[in-house]
């Protein structure tokens, strides 16, 4: 525990900017061990943009996004050695199987644990599928291997973009219930939802405001 | 680190090998353009010998370029690549583990077949040799230069065709000498110096490279 | 506040300024293309082996220089923008692009035509005008990767990154091309090569080479003004300026 005790997220004055234009109201968010946040928004309200520039891919940003006291974009290897983001895009080979997808993120971070990726596969009840290609899946079976990763790669910060996405009930019921435990832990959780989500203890909404954009035009023509 | 650049080599190479016959397209391409010349040129087998090296690596060229899609385009679509970032994977490690599978499953053919087209062609055994060994030091850096192109056009619609605008004034010099070499042993004079350009020309591809390809592949995620 | 008001400052400096600028610019480049112009056309010498078609040579030879000039001038802009964020040079490497690549095609145009007489056919393929033809391919590339982008600020980090890689592979280029040239062309020598030149006409070349570089200049500024307006549409100093109400 005393390991995660500096590790924590804090965005200041946050604000994700396209064609020049900021995309949301600028936020301050502090996410600290054994916390999870939703970040809801309407369709293109910037969630997904947010979530991105949190991973450091993407710099369209204004504002700070501090991981353990030091600006992200000092300290990646740091944050990336605790960070898991699934996206919308899932970063699965359709031409590999289940099992050599998961195993070569897995040996990316640790070392290789067979035994580790059956029994995730056997909780996301897609244990029949540990040798079949990824292609072959339906997209809630493809959600169910790629979240398995959370199961596989032991890290703290999971940031999930729409993970409710193309699961069934069973799949939301055990993402809550992992999402649970992973808190117990002292994990952290950023994740994006369109629906309200009820299973996860704790779980704190926020929601990404639309900037009133005359007030803004109007003060660009002030400092001009 | 070394290991996860290995670990990239593989499930590149593995993941071209599944894709059905994928990986044959490129060779192909190749064995077919280069046969079209004698149809389109003339069948005289002195005519043939002369053009050999120019069709060869002029053939070689576009096959390398043809094949450099397949190992970022679906990676990119897929979440693949920024996966990988996420991983802690550099983007020149990246970039240097696609460009030696490309090169394994792409080039190496070429320099394993062009044997086949110089006997097509009539050209000597020195010369044909020369092919292969020109090949094999230039494909590589055609890889690694491919690559670059490849990563500034990988969000674009029509990503394909600027690709080729972009990255063949790119391989100029790589062809300049890599023919040059061929046409220098079918006369029989000195192709020492093409041969050491091409391998420092491969050297430098090899250093700067990935940096740029990593730079552009960034721009491609942001 | 954010740092994207800071930068909208910078290039409505340079709006200002060059507007008082600009006319300066304009009458020193033509000023100096009449005085180049006449020294060429009228006052120098006719070269006893090439006679008159000699006097092309001072609109080609700048145009060269200035073809090769322009896309140095990109590619450092370019990384200058790259690697410290900064718009404004994004904006002037962009807008070198398209003049660096007329000036280029003027070179092949005028090397075309003045190789009619010389070498009795318009096009041979001679080191330079090769190595020149790859550098028109070379803007074009640049061109169309800029436009291929919705985004401005994905456009301009991308077109630097290839404007680099272009200016790294320049000289490995020309080397490759002079290499290819001497062994093909053998005795054939390239008579852009100056042979001794007379005062005269070196006088003339001169005048032309610095017209050129003002017409650059004011070329570039007025394609960056251009460009400053469409980049800067939302801030309230384009909108006042466009709606005539500038005080």
């Amino acid at each position: 525990m005393s390991k995660h005790a500096i590790e924590h997220l804090e965005l200041k004055n946050l604000t994700v900017i396209r064609s020049d234009l900021p995309l949301f109201k600028p936020v301050d968010i502090s996410l600290k061990p054994s916390q999870a946040i939703q970040i809801s928004g309407t369709n293109g309200a910037g969630k997904t943009s947010l979530l991105r520039c949190i991973c450091g891919l993407s710099q369209r940003y204004e504002g700070s996004i501090n991981w353990a006291g030091q600006s992200i974009e000092n300290c990646k290897p740091l944050l990336y050695q605790e960070l898991l983001y699934i996206g919308h895009s899932l970063g699965l080979k359709p031409k590999l199987t289940v099992e050599q997808n998961l195993s070569f993120y897995q040996q990316l971070r640790s070392n290789y644990h067979r035994q580790n990726i059956i029994d995730a596969l056997e909780q996301l009840e897609i244990g029949a599928y540990f040798d079949e290609y990824v292609g072959n899946l339906s997209a809630g079976q493809k959600r169910r291997v790629a979240l398995a990763r959370i199961l596989v790669e032991p890290v703290n910060f999971w940031v999930l973009d729409e993970p409710m996405v193309a699961l069934d009930v069973n799949g939301q019921a055990w993402l809550e219930k992992a999402c649970n435990s992973h808190l117990a832990e002292g994990g952290m959780i950023l994740l994006t939802s369109h629906q309200r989500i009820t299973g996860i203890h704790g779980l704190s909404e926020y929601r990404l405001q639309e900037p009133s954009l005359t007030s803004e035009l109007f003060k660009m023509q002030e400092s001009a | 680190m070394r290991s996860s650049l290995n670990a990239l080599i593989k499930r590149e190479i593995s993941v071209v090998l599944r894709s059905q016959s994928e990986f044959i397209y490129p060779l192909a391409f190749f064995l077919i353009v280069t046969s079209l010349f004698p149809l389109a040129v003339t069948p005289d087998p002195v005519q043939l010998a002369f053009l050999a090296p120019g069709v060869i690596w002029v053939a070689a060229l576009l096959s390398i370029l043809m094949s450099l899609n397949s190992f970022y385009q679906l990676d990119y679509e897929e979440g693949g690549l920024e996966q990988l970032l996420l991983a802690g994977v550099s983007g020149r490690d990246i970039v240097m583990a696609k460009s030696i599978a490309n090169w394994l499953v792409t080039g190496l053919p070429l320099v394993i077949v062009a044997p086949l087209i110089g006997v097509l062609f009539d050209i000597n055994w020195d010369a044909n040799k020369i092919a292969m060994l020109s090949l094999f030091l230039g494909t590589p850096s055609l890889c690694l230069i491919g690559s670059i192109g490849m990563c500034l056009t990988l969000g674009l619609r029509n990503g394909g065709v600027l690709l080729t605008l972009l990255v063949l004034p790119l391989f100029i010099p790589v062809l300049i000498f890599g023919a040059s070499a061929v046409q220098a042993a079918a006369i029989g004079t000195n192709f020492s110096g093409q041969l050491a350009i091409l391998g420092a020309l491969l050297v430098l591809s090899i250093m700067l490279a990935p940096f740029a390809g990593a730079a552009a592949m960034k721009i491609a995620i942001d | 506040m954010w740092t994207w008001f800071y930068q909208l400052a910078s290039p409505k400096w340079f709006y200002q300024f060059s507007t008082r600028l600009l006319p300066w610019f304009r009458w020193i480049t033509g000023l100096l293309f009449l005085l180049g112009l006449a020294l060429g056309l009228l006052f120098s010498q006719v070269d006893y082996q090439q006679g008159n078609t000699v006097r092309i040579l001072y609109i080609h030879v700048p145009a060269a220089f200035m073809g090769m000039f322009a896309y140095v001038v990109m590619a450092i802009t370019g990384a200058i923008g790259f690697v410290w964020r900064i718009k404004m040079a994004h904006i002037v490497s962009v807008s070198c692009a398209s003049v660096g690549a007329l000036f280029t095609l003027l070179a092949l145009i005028t090397g075309a035509v003045w190789g009619k007489p010389t070498w009795g056919t318009y096009w041979i393929w001679d080191a330079r005008l090769t190595s020149f033809l790859i550098l028109f391919f070379l803007y074009l590339g640049f061109m169309a990767l800029h436009n291929a982008f919705d985004d401005k600020k994905t456009a301009d980090r991308a077109a630097a990154v290839l404007a680099i890689v272009g200016l790294v592979n320049i000289p490995i280029i020309h080397f490759s091309v002079e290499w290819w040239n001497t062994l093909h062309q053998g005795a054939t020598i390239s008579k852009f090569e100056k042979p001794s030149m007379d005062a005269d006409m070196l006088a003339a070349l001169l005048v032309m080479l610095a017209a050129y570089q003002f017409y650059f200049l004011t070329a570039l500024m007025q394609r960056v003004r251009a460009e400053i307006l469409v980049r800067e549409k939302l801030s309230g100093w384009v909108q006042k300026l466009v709606t005539g109400n500038n005080s």
